[in-house]
């Protein structure tokens, strides 16, 4: 991740010492990490309860599901493509699944249901964008009412748990080594796509559909089957964060999830990754999720009015414009 | 006026670096009252940056800006434009959907009373300025309805409304025509004058000598000369701006031709009707044609990358059309014209995009190995002389020469039995064409063919064995071997025949 331009005299903790202020000063990761590391320390100080095991468990495991979401959608908008409708699917995927749940009493088919709707969503997304040749964010958009439509079509009211399958409320709930689970997910989550986009031919592909489709294609790269790989990844890890959402409020609501797409997407931009494709960063998707969380988590603490916890997306995304535009005159494309 | 007069602009110590990158380090140059200054150096010498220093763009990193001997500070274009320069760019920055007197005056429209715009004045005052620099036009008409030619002198309009004493001109005369030319440089004469100064950057060196009493030469960041064109020999000039003589531009040598590796028959598709040609092992084969003639869709037909009729072989195996992936697999590359769009990851390091194509042999189960990857760029670097502060550079900071030879390396690590060059040296300095050139000439000489797409005459003369002329997307005529090609015979063939109509 570092620039080249840092400066490489020196030896030993001198050197790493500069890399690292380097990192700290000139990189957006860095920058992501000194406000996170910043408002930690200050909220270490304003509150007892903030750097305990048990907040910050809680802290990672309300952004959870975001993460999981956005780490689809930086691999998505590296590639030149945004899909909008993942706050739709929150509330899809969570009515059908429980109701799957609930009629058969079998998890493993909730499950199966509930990523396959992620597949076939993505699916549906890619051949509009890519075929019809409607830029993506206009046909996820409108991808995000046709599935908010589907959930209150396909039942009026929540549906509630009645199947008493105990894993099931593992998922959300459970602990795993003191660990709760969701944060397990997340961080799994997290470094298997960090290896996949940094280290393997596919997540160079990504970049190269995203930095110019044109030379990728006279590359020989199949530019549709990456995007679409992209579409399809984004869609079932939202459908993944909805079954670990549907775990954690134990029943289906068709109304949940509104705003969802704009945090996922606020985070990705945030963390550094270019609105026009080509660039991006897993490890600033991972700071930017993470500041998310700690400034909902600081509002709770510091007794703010809960409802900003929404009006913080907002906030994420200004700021993540400002840095980004901070990067462009750095290196000097105007 | 004072016997000693000051220049009117004076840049002194100008250092400017970008990561990875010094662009500037340390330049002066001068440029007095009446003068034209050219600027001149390959790419990446440093010349663009220089100017978007002037233009008040970049800001220095170290170094001072005198004008008429004050010291000033431009943090902001409007800064470079209240000193009274104006640059006009290569990339002319006018707004096609408004009309001459609009764009001349933008930004600076004259006012009647309650800030209403005197639509009276602006036609009247602009048809003044346009008829000034030999434009004879209606200053309502759009942007849009003018050559190439017209807008730049919409450009010089625009900077004489704002009473500018030091005009930049940045490679001016890339698109035009030679009478166009001519009539630029009549202007500028006229400009020079009335006292303005000029500073004329360009890489044509034929111009400098038409047009400027002095010349600077940048190198690599670096200032190497300044001198009257007068006292200045072409020979010397091309030494300063390579930094080495260059001896030999064409270093086609003679190799022992091969059996036929590519044959395309009757090929059909966008303009091209029945285009037919072959390239053996050891060749270096060119199609020349004019601007329009379809010489570069002939590249792309033969690619598939675009829907072609008629066959495209490679050692006997028919290409798959609309497939680059299948021509690759198939042993056949292909570089475009168009570096920028059709060719470099821009955001991408210059080892990704030297091993775009290649990357799947270094990877097992998707997964790279970075270490032989990193050996693989670093051996094409090597062998390309590729300049760059390290594999992991943007390519965006190369310049144009370094960028195309790295397009180059991306065909080199496949194990390619033809590749096609559209263009190979559009917009790169004489340094670097030497080496592309040579670079083909090594290809052939290990059995590969080479086929060169180009409508530039002189290269197309000077490296192929073989040359075809395309015409209307027609081939015209029989091959012409290189001992017959001359430069007269080969322009006729591939101009239009202007037909009389009765």
């Amino acid at each position: 991740m570092l620039d080249s331009s840092a400066d490489t005299s020196g030896t030993g903790i001198g050197k790493f010492l500069t890399r690292a202020a380097h990192w700290l000063l000139h990189t957006q990761e860095g920058v992501l990490f000194f406000i996170v590391a910043a408002i930690w320390v200050f909220l270490t100080i304003q509150s007892p309860v903030f750097f305990t095991g048990r907040n910050i468990g809680v802290l990672l495991s309300q952004v959870s599901m975001t993460a999981i979401t956005a780490v689809g959608m930086t691999i998505l908008l590296i590639s030149g493509e945004i899909d909008a409708s993942v706050g739709s699917m929150q509330a899809f995927v969570g009515v059908v699944v429980m109701s799957v749940l609930n009629s058969t009493s079998n998890l493993a088919l909730g499950i199966v249901v509930g990523l396959a709707i992620g597949v076939a969503v993505g699916l549906i997304n890619s051949l509009i964008s890519l075929r019809l040749g409607i830029n993506s964010l206009i046909a996820t958009l409108a991808m995000l009412s046709i599935v908010r439509g589907a959930a209150f079509g396909f039942t009026e009211a929540s549906i509630q748990n009645t199947h008493k399958i105990p894993t099931f409320t593992e998922i959300g709930n459970g602990f795993f080594l003191g660990v709760p689970w969701p944060i397990i997910f997340f961080f799994a989550v997290f470094l298997i796509f960090y290896f996949v986009l940094s280290r393997t031919t596919f997540g160079r592909f990504v970049h190269a559909v995203g930095a110019n489709p044109e030379a990728a294609t006279l590359a020989g790269i199949p530019v549709r089957l990456v995007k679409m790989a992209g579409f399809v990844l984004t869609s079932v890890l939202a459908a993944f964060s909805a079954i670990i959402l549907l775990s954690r409020l134990n029943s289906g609501q068709n109304g949940i999830g509104a705003g969802f797409e704009l945090e996922a997407i606020g985070a990705v931009l945030l963390g550094g990754t270019s609105l026009s494709g080509g660039e991006g960063s897993m490890v600033g998707t991972f700071l930017a999720v993470l500041l998310l969380g700690t400034l909902k988590n600081g509002i709770v603490l510091l007794d703010i009015n809960s409802s900003w916890q929404v009006a913080v997306t907002g906030l994420i995304i200004i700021i993540a414009v400002l840095l980004d535009a901070r990067r462009r005159r750095r290196l000097g494309q105007d | 006026m004072p016997s000693v007069q000051k220049p009117l602009l004076q840049l002194t110590g100008i250092a400017k670096a970008f990561p990875g990158t010094k662009a500037l380090k340390g330049v002066d140059f001068s440029l007095r009252a009446g003068e034209v200054h050219a600027l001149i150096g390959e790419n990446g010498a440093g010349k663009s940056t220089l100017i978007k220093i002037i233009a008040g763009l970049y800001q220095q990193d170290a170094g001072t800006i005198e004008v008429e001997g004050k010291k000033v500070a431009f943090h902001s274009p409007a800064d470079s434009l209240e000193h009274r320069i104006k640059v006009v760019y290569q990339e002319l920055d006018l707004v096609p959907d408004l009309s001459i007197a609009e764009n001349v005056f933008l930004g600076n429209l004259p006012k009647k009373a309650l800030r209403a715009v005197d639509w009276q004045a602006l036609y009247s005052r602009t048809s003044e300025l346009l008829l000034d620099l030999g434009l004879d036009i209606d200053p309502e008409v759009p942007i849009s309805a003018l050559t190439v030619a017209q807008q730049q002198l919409v450009e010089i309009a625009r900077a004489l409304s704002r009473q500018a004493q030091i005009i930049i001109m940045d490679e001016p005369t890339s698109a035009l025509s030679q009478t166009e030319i001519e009539s630029l440089f009549a202007v500028i004469r006229r400009l020079q004058g009335r006292g303005v100064g000029v500073m004329y950057v360009s890489h044509k060196l034929d111009e400098i000598y038409a047009i400027a009493d002095r010349v600077t030469v940048f190198r690599d960041g670096e200032h190497i000369a300044t001198e009257a064109v007068a006292d200045t020999r072409h020979k010397d000039l091309v030494t300063w701006m390579v930094g080495r003589e260059v001896k030999d531009l064409y270093p086609r040598s003679p190799a022992v031709r091969g059996d036929v590796l590519l044959e395309v028959d009757s090929l059909s598709g966008g303009n091209i009707e029945n285009f037919s040609l072959n390239v053996h092992a050891g060749e270096i084969v060119a199609v020349f044609g004019l601007m329009g003639s379809g010489v570069h869709n002939l590249g792309r037909l033969i690619f598939g990358d675009m829907p072609r009729a008629g066959s495209v072989r490679l050692s006997g195996e028919e290409i798959q059309a609309q497939s680059p992936m299948d021509a690759i697999r198939k042993g056949l590359g292909f570089l475009t014209e168009n570096r920028k769009s059709d060719g470099l990851l821009l955001p991408l390091s210059v080892k990704d995009n030297i091993t775009l194509v290649s990357v799947n042999n270094y990877a097992n189960l998707m997964v790279i190995n970075g270490q032989e990857e990193r050996r693989a760029t670093t051996d094409i670097i090597k062998k390309l002389s590729i300049k760059t502060p390290g594999i992991a550079q943007r390519i965006r900071y190369l310049s144009g020469g370094n960028q195309q030879k790295s397009l180059v390396g991306r065909w080199l690590l496949e194990d390619l039995k033809v590749l096609m060059f559209s263009e190979p040296t559009r917009g790169i300095d004489v340094g670097s064409k030497a080496e592309i050139y040579r670079l083909m000439d090594d290809m052939a000489h290990q059995g590969m063919g080479i086929l060169v797409l180009s409508t530039e005459l002189p290269e197309v003369m000077g490296i192929a064995d073989r040359i075809i002329i395309i015409r209307q997307g027609k081939s015209a005529g029989r091959w012409i071997s290189r001992q017959e090609a001359n430069e007269q015979d080969l322009m006729t063939a591939a101009t239009v025949q202007m037909e009389k109509v009765i």
